[in-house]
């Protein structure tokens, strides 16, 4: 019996390792295709840029930032190259132009959201300059009576249910957990019918996990 | 621990799959369902019927993943689930046969079917649904094996799992109950036994608690608001939709429909549904071999009879091609064994069949990666990221259609495009239009929703005229406003103005200058949306052109979307009215021509050929056409007042009556025509 143990033991133990293993390939295969395109499309947006093709150079820096990956310097430089064709556009009086690009570093930012927010400090660069801009095309509309009481607020309003990052990972443990917990109890071959006592406790246990996950994902799609 | 790199070549070969779907993936979302899915993984919210509590649930884990874009992740989270189903699909042909190489050329089979492969590159639940139909029938075929209770159990709970992404896999119940009922029925016509495997499989469908719990919470989409018994009941079942799909087509349609399945099953595997067939004999058990029939029946059965959609668009039949490829890898470890247990055959023809079977994949690899590379694709995106930069600061847009709706709703929820700009989505699902009558107080109304949707449009344009009202939609006789107003195209949107408001020509030609049109020009595979979406692009650019008098830079784009839009259902009859109007008859008659072989509703055709036979001054030919449209749609009242007008302008007089009272009788609601009527 000791014997079986240990090679179901050393069994469990090489799948663990494997499916880990497995994992890593995996992130390393997606990291690698982000980092490389995001490089990629860095440079065209760098030869739109130098060609002065600034529509084109923001598709690309777009593009670039989309491609996200932690530490990724061309993150950052595809940013600063969008600020550049802003602050470039505002003296030419381009009020469009700049718009698009302060707008495409918001966006951008916001689409590679995760567990945390990057670019935060960019964002609210952006959203200040944004602001700036449409309360000056509303003035040169409507004049300045019209923008007085025209607060920042009012242009970033957005406030559909983003569900919060804490209630979110609590939703998806729970999830995760009951679902999982009701297939361990599975697996573990628990049959129909007269239990001996320590089977009964056993499944006691099993119930217990699953309710505590249960009520987990409740309460995280509640407050989510 | 000893490495054996023969035991290792799947997991090798099962990696390389992921690469290559990997390179194949769409950056961002797609069109189609692709924003509203993401945008529902993402909010933790509410999509269409059945609501796929299962999908955002597992979907937000994968918007948690540091890479990319919230798109892209999406769209990964289809390739996983691709994958996962190829490396199933392997195992249970190895337990079939035994053969390992047989086992992955099955499975490879199927990874490379256009069906499979295209849906692993957008967020989409068709590849979860196909990880649930393999992991179904690999649990059934370990419960024949072992007859274990446990391993029913299993099979139980994964199936009211799968019910809370696909309620398709209900259509495997005919070949599952069989092969359990043939097999053992004790196994399950047993009182404790039914009593735990309905409690296993209420919980497993206690998922759906997603829909009321997160619509009561606010979830950024709740579509069908089902958090009440009778909307949840409504929204699971898609009770509101279902009877206009299911059994109301003719007969002739349903044969149609037939033809078009066997084709798109052909194409998946062409030759190798002989193999298929091969290994359907060839299958140890007569049980299985009804089983399979059953699945491939079934599933045909809900592709034909419940579901009208078009099969350029949905993924039916991956349960079919997985069905084949199991057939087809058995079917081929059977020639294998034949030949190599042949004492006539060499040992080099014996290796050359071998290798000609490794190989049999690759074909499919290379003839369809460029049909299903949309890693260059980022038409979804850049449409939405084109509709907001034509809104000014405070404008309001109503959008119709879903690839304009979803695009923008993930846009506007994910990634918090242009917050300054009020948007309402016609269907009344995401952005929805304020229930306020004059004094605002909220609206009482009883009658149809389209009838309230007009008196709501309209009291919005009334009140934001002046700050910009735009409309996205591919129809623009769909919004319905006062005489007062009028519709300009306005670069890829329509602007509503007031008659007397001057129409801003040179912004609205210059906002074409602020435009992405990267993918309108990159070079890959556009499927049947994206040349939509393109072509509808290319014929508002030319539209402009036309109404600011330079047809001749117009036309080429007229000329450009009839080309990529080929088979729009639409596009050949917009433009076709575009020229009428500009007097350019032979061209348009080319367009109406194309417009009569792929256009679904002919009524609408035959009306345009009317309108083009009395422009062109041929008044007994529109009035044959005309009445050709009515004899198709006989409660269009549009077609009874074209037929109309062309009696009265032929001195026709009595007949124009008798036509004018048919259209009054349908509409009463034409002061025009009760005007010409007393006339």
């Amino acid at each position: 019996m000791g014997v079986n143990f240990t090679k179901q033991h050393r069994k469990n133990s090489n799948l663990i390792w494997f499916i880990s293993g497995l994992l890593c390939i995996i992130v390393i295969m997606v990291w690698a295709l982000a980092f490389f395109r995001s490089m990629q499309a860095f440079h065209e947006g760098e030869f739109y840029f130098e060609d002065r093709q600034y529509i084109r150079a923001i598709t690309y820096f777009d593009r670039s930032i989309r491609w996200y990956t932690p530490f990724n310097p061309y993150i950052t430089k595809s940013a600063e190259q969008l600020m550049a064709i802003g602050r470039k556009a505002e003296a030419q009086d381009d009020t469009l132009l700049s718009l698009i690009a302060y707008r495409t570093i918001r966006r951008g930012y916001f689409a590679v959201n995760n567990f945390y927010q990057p670019g935060k400090e960019m964002i609210e660069q952006c959203e200040s300059h944004i602001y700036r801009l449409t309360k000056l095309q509303m003035e040169i509309k409507g004049g300045r009576e019209g923008t007085k009481s025209f607060n920042k607020e009012d242009l970033f309003k957005g406030k559909a249910n983003r569900p919060g990052v804490l209630w979110s990972i609590i939703v998806e443990i729970g999830f995760l957990g009951w679902i999982g917990t009701i297939l361990g109890l599975i697996i573990s071959k628990v049959s129909p019918g007269k239990e001996p006592e320590s089977q009964v406790l056993k499944n006691i246990k099993w119930a217990g996990i699953i309710i505590v996950f249960y009520t987990m994902w409740i309460m995280g799609m509640v407050n989510a | 621990m000893n490495f054996n790199l023969k035991e290792q070549i799947p997991f090798i070969l099962i990696i390389i799959l992921f690469g290559i779907y990997l390179s194949t993936i769409s950056p961002v979302i797609y069109l189609g369902d692709s924003g509203e899915f993401t945008t529902a993984a993402f909010s933790l919210g509410i999509p269409h019927s059945s609501g796929y509590p299962l999908y955002a649930l597992i979907g937000k884990i994968f918007c948690f993943i540091p890479i990319g874009n919230i798109g892209f992740r999406m769209n990964l989270m289809s390739s996983i689930f691709a994958v996962l189903t190829v490396w199933i699909t392997y195992t249970l042909i190895l337990k079939i046969t035994s053969s390992r190489l047989s086992s992955l050329v099955g499975a490879f089979i199927l990874a490379f079917t256009p069906l499979l492969w295209s849906q692993t590159v957008s967020a989409e639940v068709y590849t979860l649904h196909a990880f649930f139909v393999i992991s179904l029938i690999r649990i059934l075929w370990w419960w024949d094996e072992t007859r274990k209770f446990t391993c029913l159990v299993l099979f139980t709970f994964i199936t009211g799992i799968s019910f809370c992404n696909h309620l398709q896999t209900l259509m495997l119940a005919p070949a599952v109950f069989f092969i359990i009922l043939s097999g053992d029925k004790a196994s399950i016509l047993n009182g404790k036994k039914i009593l735990i495997l309905s409690m296993v499989f209420i919980v497993a469908l206690s998922l759906y608690l997603y829909l009321p719990i997160r619509t009561e919470a606010g979830a950024a989409i709740h579509w069908g608001d089902p958090n009440n018994f009778e909307r949840f009941f409504a929204h699971v079942t898609g009770k509101g939709h279902r009877s206009v799909y299911i059994f109301n087509k003719t007969v002739m349609e349903y044969l149609l429909r037939s033809k078009e399945l066997f084709r798109l099953i052909w194409a998946q595997f062409g030759i190798i549904l002989l193999l298929a067939l091969w290994g359907w004999i060839k299958l140890p058990s007569v049980r299985w071999r009804i089983f399979f029939v059953l699945i491939i029946i079934f599933d045909s059965v809900y592709t034909l009879f419940l579901n009208i959609i078009s099969l350029e668009i949905t993924a039916f039949a991956l349960p079919t091609c997985i069905s084949l490829a199991v057939l087809a890898g058995t079917g081929i470890a059977h020639l294998l064994r034949s030949i190599r247990n042949s004492q006539s055959i060499s040992g080099f023809l014996k290796r050359a069949t071998k290798t000609f079977f490794c190989l049999i994949p690759v074909f499919p690899l290379f003839s369809n990666f460029s049909l299903c590379d949309q890693s260059r694709n980022y038409t979804a995106y850049e449409h939405a990221t084109n509709m907001l930069r034509t809104l000014e600061s405070g404008s309001t847009l109503f959008m119709d259609g879903d690839n304009n709706i979803f695009p923008l709703t993930y846009g506007r929820i994910v990634e918090r495009m242009r917050e300054d700009v009020t948007i309402y989505d016609r269907y009344n699902l995401f952005f929805k239009m304020p229930y306020m009558d004059d004094s605002n107080s909220a609206l009482t109304y009883h009658g149809k929703w389209e009838d309230l949707r007009a008196i709501l449009e309209m009291r919005i344009i009334e009140r934001v005229a002046d700050r910009g009202v735009y409309f996205a939609g591919f129809n623009p006789f769909a919004v319905s406003f006062s005489e007062q107003y009028k519709m300009v195209p306005f670069g890829v949107l329509r602007q509503i103005l007031k008659n007397n408001s001057a129409f801003k020509r040179d912004r609205a030609g210059n906002v074409w200058d602020y435009y992405c049109m990267e993918s309108l020009n990159s070079d890959f595979d556009k499927d049947f949306m994206t040349r939509e979406v393109i072509s509808f692009i290319y014929f508002l650019k030319g539209e402009y052109y036309f109404i600011i008098d330079k047809p001749q830079i117009g036309l080429p784009f007229i000329r450009l979307a009839s080309e990529i839009g080929y088979n729009d259902k639409n596009i050949h009859s917009d433009i076709a009215f575009l020229l009428m109007e500009h007097g350019l008859y032979h061209e348009a008659g080319l367009e109406l021509e194309k417009a009569l072989v792929y256009h679904q509703d002919l009524s609408g055709v035959h009306n345009n050929w009317g309108y083009y036979y009395y422009k062109t001054g041929n008044f007994d030919m529109a009035v044959e056409s005309f009445q050709k449209a009515i004899g198709l749609n006989p409660e269009n009242y549009v077609y009874y007042n074209n037929l109309a007008f062309i009696f009265y302008a032929t001195g026709k007089i009595m007949e124009a009556k008798k036509i004018f009272q048919r259209s009054n009788e349908i509409n009463q609601n034409q002061p025009e025509i009760k005007k010409y009527l007393k006339d």
